[in-house]
């Protein structure tokens, strides 16, 4: 039986190819519609880590939650030790610091309340960046007393790359102190809210302002996203008894969950049609072939085949189709995407990060499986209903598609 | 002229004689139209449901603020206050386009509880002309702003925390007033909200617009917020208000030009989606290609019949672009027809989608069937069709007519 199916199959050849084509094609797509869908998440992920917040970051216990505006009561002291702890670590690539604070931001003429944040220049272009300059250039670690600011900041004062600016704040034991700096940049964020009130500064310009040498956060690189979990488990357990907390990316930015999960249902629907429209692709082309060689199956039947004996015939090269088909379809699926993948398509930056990402085409397993299935079972069902037609039609009619 | 005609007769009889065959193809064609129009109807519809919330939760349709209030307002606010009343000349002809004008101001100053003083943002707003906009803002604990308690303020949540408070609280607010003197006020916490900017709702206070003008002793609002029956109207109604409004006084600024995040993420999901769309184009201009191929290729025997009995080669192709371009109309219509049936099915049913960020509701999206995905697909449809039709039929043309006549056996 196998065999003759088999026979069949390899007789057939403009049908055989045509199947085998709509099967191929089907699982194909699928595979490359899961992935394109995948590789989203994955890379909408990716940027937010590159573009702001890191994988981890470590705070004073409390920080995240009702800190972020009296930063000063949050401080984490002795960051130089925790910092070489952490870098101890395989699989952090970079750690870096980061101190919030207060004050008031004047131009010479008037004053402005501004939020600033000190950060390690050099270390924080690793990691990437949220805002886009639009003026003059980024910070670098050699600019030990400039300053970049928001583009409302900007606006406000009327300060552009060059101009002198000081910047007023409290100290910790209440003294005021006030530093000159030269504006390097200036920046532009999604939030015009936020661009009206921060500016940037090297980390130890900040920690000078405000007399400390402790900071607010440390915000932690790994070399790969993966390795999230295992290493914030890790450091909690370091970390916590030193009154300390550790947060991963996807708890920083909240919204990124709900994202994925509005993009599943969105996706989700999109990837339903392309389902139908491969089983009934898959159908159309299974049924046709069936039935261009009812004439055939009624000479079958004329020699003395029993009806049982077609229809078993009929689903054993269905199956035989399926079975290469969605192993075809596997292999051009994946080899598609990693050509794709190769090639890259560049897509505009997520919304709050500005940074632009290539995309590719994930090859997911499960997915691929599941492909497999799809294109397998499609095949088989599509060919039962007309194989039992065509098997328990009367020989005489079906010897007449023979003229 | 009669010969296309001729061709188009001859296709027609073709096309019902053939009656398995035209409807397995007229099937493939008629599928990849509506599972197109489906797609990228339901595509249409998440961009347009995107565009309304951003306008009707925030923005608004259009702005009129004094020239230069969103770039330099929020640092010198009082130079930039409007007068307390729209010009009535201003609404004279858009009126039957505009659903709802509110005013905001927008101010900082320090908030008190206890023994904590932090700065904040404010915003004033009309908790009447608010309620016109939807009011998708997500209220965390507690109500939202009402017109009836004006001493009533609602604050992001993260400035609540930092604060300390709780939805019944008493805090104060203080603020420079418009002659450079100080005021202060004390309201009730009423709620506290959440945004998807975590910077902002660490900072940011909203209260009803009386409250806010009292705080400050003015009169005036910094933004009219106009709410137009239809967002396509936006640039029509704002050219008319720019007209009627001196310029040198007033700027009038259609959403677009404010709506930053909407911009970004509408550009990024289009080209996700598209992704998506293109590849499900594909698998259908390949399985109405396999389809054409497979008819063409089972009537072998029949081209040769008709070669032999005289029908030029040009005839032979002629006559099977017209059955394609023939199978492609009557698919694409059929197509068409079940696909904007399904897609008002599926519309009322509404597919249940979980809430986007800085909400807290699900929504039921929906299918739109607009012209141009309409026209696209068909287009689409019946340009495989008869792309597909070609190769195929150009085959059979070139055959020998012995070889093609083996095949009737």
């Amino acid at each position: 039986m196998f065999k003759l199916a088999l026979r069949n199959i390899l007789r057939q050849k403009t049908h055989t190819t045509m199947t085998l084509a709509a099967i191929v094609c089907g699982v194909a797509g699928i595979i490359l519609a899961g992935g394109w869908v995948n590789d989203i998440y994955l890379k909408l992920g990716e940027a937010l880590i590159h573009s702001q917040s890191g994988h981890l970051q470590v705070y004073r216990a409390g920080f995240f939650e009702a800190g972020s505006r009296s930063p000063e009561k949050y401080l984490v002291s002795a960051p130089e030790q925790i910092k070489q702890q952490i870098a101890g670590i395989s699989s952090v690539q970079n750690v870096m610091a980061r101190l919030n604070l207060s004050g008031l931001l004047n131009n010479g003429r008037s004053d402005l309340p501004i939020i600033g944040e000190g950060v390690e220049p050099d270390q924080e272009a690793i990691l990437g960046t949220s805002v886009r300059i639009v003026a003059g250039r980024q910070l670098t670690d050699r600019d030990t007393f400039g300053v970049v600011v928001g583009h409302g900041v900007a606006k406000a004062l009327k300060l552009k790359p060059g101009d002198q600016v000081t910047i007023l704040a409290n100290t910790l034991e209440g003294t005021l102190n006030s530093v000159d700096l030269e504006v390097i940049g200036v920046f532009q964020s999604y939030s015009s809210d936020y661009d009206a009130r921060a500016v940037r500064m090297p980390l130890f310009v900040a920690q000078e302002l405000i007399g400390t040498r402790d900071v607010n956060a440390l915000v932690v690189l790994l070399n790969n996203t993966k390795d999230t979990d295992t290493v914030m488990v890790y450091l909690k357990d370091r970390l916590t008894a030193s009154g300390l907390e550790v947060k991963a990316w996807y708890e920083l930015n909240d919204f990124y969950e709900k994202v994925v999960e509005l993009y599943k249902g969105q996706f989700g629907v999109l990837q339903l049609i392309i389902m139908i429209m491969v089983l009934l692709s898959v159908a159309n082309s299974v049924n046709m072939s069936v039935f261009e060689r009812t004439g055939e199956f009624g000479t079958m039947m004329a020699l003395g085949n029993r009806s049982s004996h077609v229809l078993h015939l009929i689903v054993t090269e269905s199956v035989l189709l399926g079975l290469i088909g969605s192993c075809m379809g596997v292999m051009a699926g994946t080899l598609l995407a990693m050509v794709i993948s190769a090639i890259g398509i560049s897509m505009p930056p997520p919304p709050n990060a500005d940074l632009p990402y290539t995309a590719q085409i994930q090859v997911v397993p499960t997915l691929l499986a599941m492909a497999a299935l799809t294109g397998f079972l499609a095949t088989v069902l599509a060919a039962i209903l007309p194989a039992r037609y065509v098997s328990h039609k009367s020989i005489v009619e079906s010897l007449r598609q023979n003229i | 002229m009669r010969m296309l005609w001729l061709d188009f007769h001859l296709a027609l009889r073709n096309v019902m004689r053939q009656r398995r065959r035209s409807m397995i193809a007229v099937g493939a064609v008629a599928f990849g139209v509506t599972a197109l129009l489906l797609a990228s109807g339901f595509i249409e519809w998440i961009l347009m449901d995107f565009r309304e919330k951003t306008i009707r939760s925030q923005l608004g349709h259009i702005q009129v603020v004094r020239p230069g209030y969103h770039d330099e307002g929020k640092a010198n606010p009082y130079a930039f206050l409007l007068p307390e009343k729209v010009p009535a000349a201003g609404l004279e002809d858009g009126q039957s386009q505009i659903e709802a004008v509110a005013s905001r101001l927008s101010f900082s100053g320090l908030v008190s509880y206890g023994d904590t003083t932090l700065s904040f943002i404010g915003d004033g707003d009309d908790p009447e002309a608010q309620a016109a906009f939807g009011n998708s803002l997500q209220i965390l604990s507690g109500r939202n702003l009402s017109a009836a308690d004006g001493l009533g303020i609602i604050m992001g949540d993260g400035l609540a925390r930092n604060l300390g408070v709780q939805v019944g609280d008493r805090v104060v607010l203080m603020a420079n007033t418009a002659n450079r003197g100080v005021n202060a006020v004390e309201v009730t916490v009423r709620g506290t909200f959440s945004t998807v900017t975590k910077a902002y709702d660490d900072t940011a206070l909203r209260m009803p617009v009386a409250t806010a003008r009292q705080l400050l002793r003015t009169t005036g609002s910094h933004i009219w917020i106009f709410l137009l029956k239809d967002t396509f109207q936006t640039d029509v109604v704002a050219a008319t208000l720019q007209n009627r409004l001196k310029q040198s006084e007033f700027e009038v600024v259609p959403w677009y030009r404010l709506a930053g995040f909407y911009n970004k993420t509408a550009d990024l999901f289009s080209k996700q989606v598209n992704g998506i769309r293109l590849i499900i184009a594909l698998i259908i201009l390949l399985s109405i290609s396999n389809t054409m191929t497979m008819t063409v290729m089972e009537r072998v025997g029949e081209i040769g019949t008709s070669m032999a009995l005289g029908v030029k080669r040009t005839g032979i192709m002629r006559l099977f672009l017209s059955e394609g371009i023939m199978i492609g109309l009557i698919g694409s219509l059929i197509g068409l027809a079940v696909g904007v049936v399904l897609a008002g099915v599926i519309s009322r049913v509404g597919i249940s989608m979980p809430p986007p960020p800085g909400t807290s509701h699900g929504y039921e999206a929906g299918i739109m069937v607009s012209q141009t995905t309409t026209l696209g697909s068909m287009a689409l449809a019946i340009g495989a069709t008869v792309l597909a039709s070609i190769y195929p039929a150009w085959r059979a043309s070139r055959m020998q007519i012995v070889d093609a006549l083996r095949f009737n056996r």
